[in-house]
């Protein structure tokens, strides 16, 4: 059943605006905590990648930073940035379980959405290492990166698996199945989620200084492009723009509104 | 103001309305598909596979054109379906057609001033087979193109004059008060379910469900014995008539005249009769809000785009597509054709022996605060295939049914109106779209569905299902869900202290054949309750 369309997900509704509010509640902790926790952040968002002179390094970085508050920092930033996002399916679940067992089928959505991403940020971190690593210029892991995401942006694969991020399927709705079924299509979201995402989360990762700013316009765009109608896959670059028009057009609604007595003219 | 008539109304089979018609496709149909004023490219715009095209012949493969892809982003591939867009962009799409045929009709000397297009009522007696100068292969005079007739016709709407296409087309969408409703398994309303720009995907409205894409079914069919050549596997498919899918459909010029019926139809739940009884403000009317008046445009999608005369582009919103006196024609009758019943409230509010609420005698209108909530599931995918019909167990939640339970006693709210219940087949996918199936609710384990004509929640035809299933199209390729509602039979249920089980049966009968190469699946069933 697919009662909310993942293009739609942007409009006013109360799910939308607990995660907006969540979202927010991360980015303040990603901004503002500092300390031993939320030094880990940090490695997130490429600063201390960016400046490491060698792998010795950066595995004496990971010394004292345990896997716990790899996990959790990890989860924060994944939260911030993508918590607008998964409104869609969130509603979605919402509205294929009883009343009694929403909360829970939520949570199991939001559990398999969050081991997906938090599973990838090995290899994510881990490659945006290398490539710290194995580039002696200063900046070109960071082109490097950037080049990557563009390919990807070209590529059909790419708009399938964002078309994928609109896809909502039935879910089972009785005892045990709702928690499982929620998980898997947390876990399925999650999957194309980061395969639609994750060359520019790496390209965030990769950025060598002012890393939050980076991160800012990853989730832009991520955000900008979550709110694109799906398209017929194929070689195209891909742009969100739908955003800027749809911004312009509010703009050029209200520039209207005031100008009293102006109508559309008449289409015949 | 321009008047559409009804087409078995305005004389003889081939009256001059009829035969300006034809001269005017005929005159659309000289130019090639790289003309925006051509006949194909009027079918591109609602729906374009180069490959299924060039099969039927329509296009040679040489021919120029726009490519199969979106190199042509501001017409092709444009039809609103799915959506409660469905309504306005049919009618700016007829609109257009209109006055291109009509800019035809005054190069060829005709009488344009007042030329407009027919309407096919179907519904009225013995005029439910296409009209006979669609059926036939020559012109009045015997030249042999009429530009009317379509090979690629193989429904019983089209051929079959025993057909009575009662049996499975019908009016009921015309007595939802609601242009939308709250969608999340509840009601999709008259006109559609709130979306962006929206191009096969997601749920049903109900004009557009009933009796639309049943009689795009019943008109294009398939093809008997042959079957779509490439690729595998849908060499088990058979080859669908122009009608049944919709990147075919308006290369028939029955097209037209359906659309008409549709856009009549519209006006009549908007307008006909005048003194409808309304519950809430929005009965009746179309969506206020910005977001339906403005399109999709409003929101960075894509605007509504036709073509004019002159080949310069025309952009309309739906709030531009209310008033069709503004617009500048009528329709000669709006009344529906066949029985609708547009207080079907106020009789089953005395069924279940409520108070009758005072908005029904002229009081205070009540304000609309609808709830929907999962109220049965059935146990995941069930697939179609042969004739044989195949039930399905829906098991009920018991706090929901006894919340349901309580609203159709009075005892929840005694002065609110009573719930509604809804019959969801989620994600139906399919290789074809040339399928009709018959649904029923309730039945019991010995029990015949058709023997049983109460039970029945809806038939159901597959138009638009193959390109929304295809995950290689403009979406995820989920499907489309079925939304029907099946109030009425709960009701009886209630009054029959049948409500207590813990699982209801719902049969799912092939109407014809279905191959099990065309992949027919639900992906679940689903009920819903919708508290008003």
């Amino acid at each position: 059943m697919a009662m909310q369309q993942g293009y739609k997900l942007y409009w006013p509704n109360t799910t939308f605006q607990v995660l907006v509010f969540a979202s927010a509640f991360g980015w303040v902790l990603l901004f503002f905590g500092g300390g031993p926790y939320l030094a880990v952040p940090a490695l997130c968002t490429g600063h201390i990648i960016a400046t490491l002179p060698s792998k010795t390094e950066f595995e004496y970085v990971l010394t004292w930073l345990s896997p716990g508050q790899l996990a959790l920092s990890w989860t924060t930033m994944l939260f911030a940035m993508m918590l607008p996002v998964v409104s869609g399916p969130l509603s979605h679940v919402w509205a294929q379980s009883f009343r009694h067992d929403r909360v829970v089928a939520s949570a199991s959505f939001v559990l398999g959405y969050t081991a997906i991403w938090v599973i990838a940020a090995f290899p994510l971190i881990y490659l945006a290492v290398f490539l710290r690593l194995t580039t002696s210029v200063p900046y070109l892991q960071f082109v490097l990166a950037i080049g990557m995401m563009l390919i990807w942006q070209m590529m059909p694969w790419k708009q399938y698996a964002q078309n994928k991020c609109h896809s909502q399927r039935p879910l089972s709705a009785f005892g045990s199945t709702t928690f499982r079924s929620g998980t898997r299509y947390g876990v399925t979201h999650g999957f194309w989620c980061f395969t639609t995402c994750s060359p520019i989360m790496l390209a965030a990762l990769a950025a060598p200084s002012h890393s939050l700013a980076w991160m800012i316009a990853a989730t832009l765009w991520i955000w900008a492009e979550r709110l694109e109608s799906p398209r017929k896959p194929m070689f195209r670059l891909n742009v969100p723009l739908r955003a800027l028009r749809a911004g312009h057009y509010g703009l050029m609604h209200v520039i209207m509104s005031v100008k009293l007595g102006m109508v559309r003219p008449n289409p015949m | 103001m321009f008047v559409r008539q009804n087409i078995y109304d305005i004389g003889d089979d081939w009256a001059e309305s009829v035969l300006w018609y034809a001269r005017g496709v005929k005159a659309m149909k000289t130019r090639l598909l790289d003309n925006v004023t051509s006949w194909t490219f009027y079918g591109a715009i609602h729906g374009y596979t180069r490959w299924l095209w060039d099969l039927h012949g329509i296009t040679l493969t040489t021919d120029p054109g726009p490519a199969d892809d979106e190199s042509n982003p501001k017409y092709i591939n444009q039809c609103q379906h799915q959506s409660w867009y469905f309504l306005p962009w049919h009618r700016g799409y007829l609109i257009a057609f209109e006055r291109q045929i009509r800019h035809e009709i005054e190069q060829l000397g005709g009488p344009h001033e007042t030329w407009a297009l027919p309407y096919w009522n179907y519904f009225e007696t013995d005029r439910g087979l296409i009209p006979p100068a669609f059926r036939s292969p020559s012109w009045p005079d015997g030249a042999a193109d009429n530009p009317l007739f379509v090979e690629q016709r193989w429904g019983p709407m089209s051929n079959d004059p025993t057909y009575d296409l009662r049996n499975d087309v019908n009016l009921n969408p015309l007595s939802d008060r609601e242009f939308s409703g709250p969608g999340n398994g509840g009601s999709t309303g008259f006109g559609g379910p709130r979306t962006g720009f929206n191009w096969s995907r997601g749920e049903n409205g109900g004009a557009e469900w009933q009796p639309h894409n049943n009689v795009h079914g019943q008109i294009g069919g398939s093809h008997p014995t042959a079957f779509l050549p490439y690729p595998p596997p849908n060499h088990q498919i058979p080859i669908p008539g122009l009608m049944s899918t919709p990147t075919t459909a308006a290369l028939d010029p029955i097209f037209w005249l359906h659309h008409c019926n549709i856009d009549r139809l519209w006006e009549s739940w908007n307008s006909h009769p005048p003194s409808k009884p309304a519950i809430n403000p929005n009965d009746w009317n179309n969506p206020a809000g910005q977001s339906w008046r403005d399109g999709p445009a409003a929101s960075g999608d894509r605007a509504f785009a036709m073509p004019n005369v002159d080949g310069t582009e025309w952009n309309f919103t739906p709030a531009e597509m209310e008033s069709i006196s503004t617009l500048d024609y009528s329709y000669a009758d709006l009344t529906p054709g066949m029985p609708v019943q547009s207080n079907v409230l106020a009789s089953r509010i005395a069924n279940l022996g409520l108070a009758q609420p005072a908005a029904l005698s002229g009081g205070v209108i009540m304000a609309s605060n609808k709830t929907v909530e999962l109220l049965g599931s059935g146990s995941g995918k069930v697939s179609l295939s042969g004739t044989a019909s195949k039930r399905s167990g829906v098991q009920l939640d018991a706090p929901t049914l006894s919340r349901l339970a309580a609203s159709l006693s009075g005892e929840a709210a005694p002065a609110g109106l009573p719930d509604r219940v809804f019959l969801n087949l989620e994600n139906v996918r399919s290789r074809t779209d040339t399928v009709l199936f018959k649904v029923y609710i309730g039945l019991q384990v010995d029990a015949n569905p058709g023997d049983n004509p109460d039970n029945l929640a809806g038939t159901i035809s597959l138009f638009g299902t193959s390109i929304a299933s295809d995950p290689s199209e403009l979406h995820a390729g989920d499907g489309i869900t079925h939304v029907l509602e099946i109030t009425d039979i709960f009701d009886r249920l209630f009054l029959n202290n049948e409500f207590g089980s813990a699982e209801i049966n719902v049969d799912v009968v092939p109407v014809n054949d279905i191959p099990e190469g065309e992949g027919v699946e639900i992906g679940n069933i689903s009920i819903y309750r919708q508290s008003e």
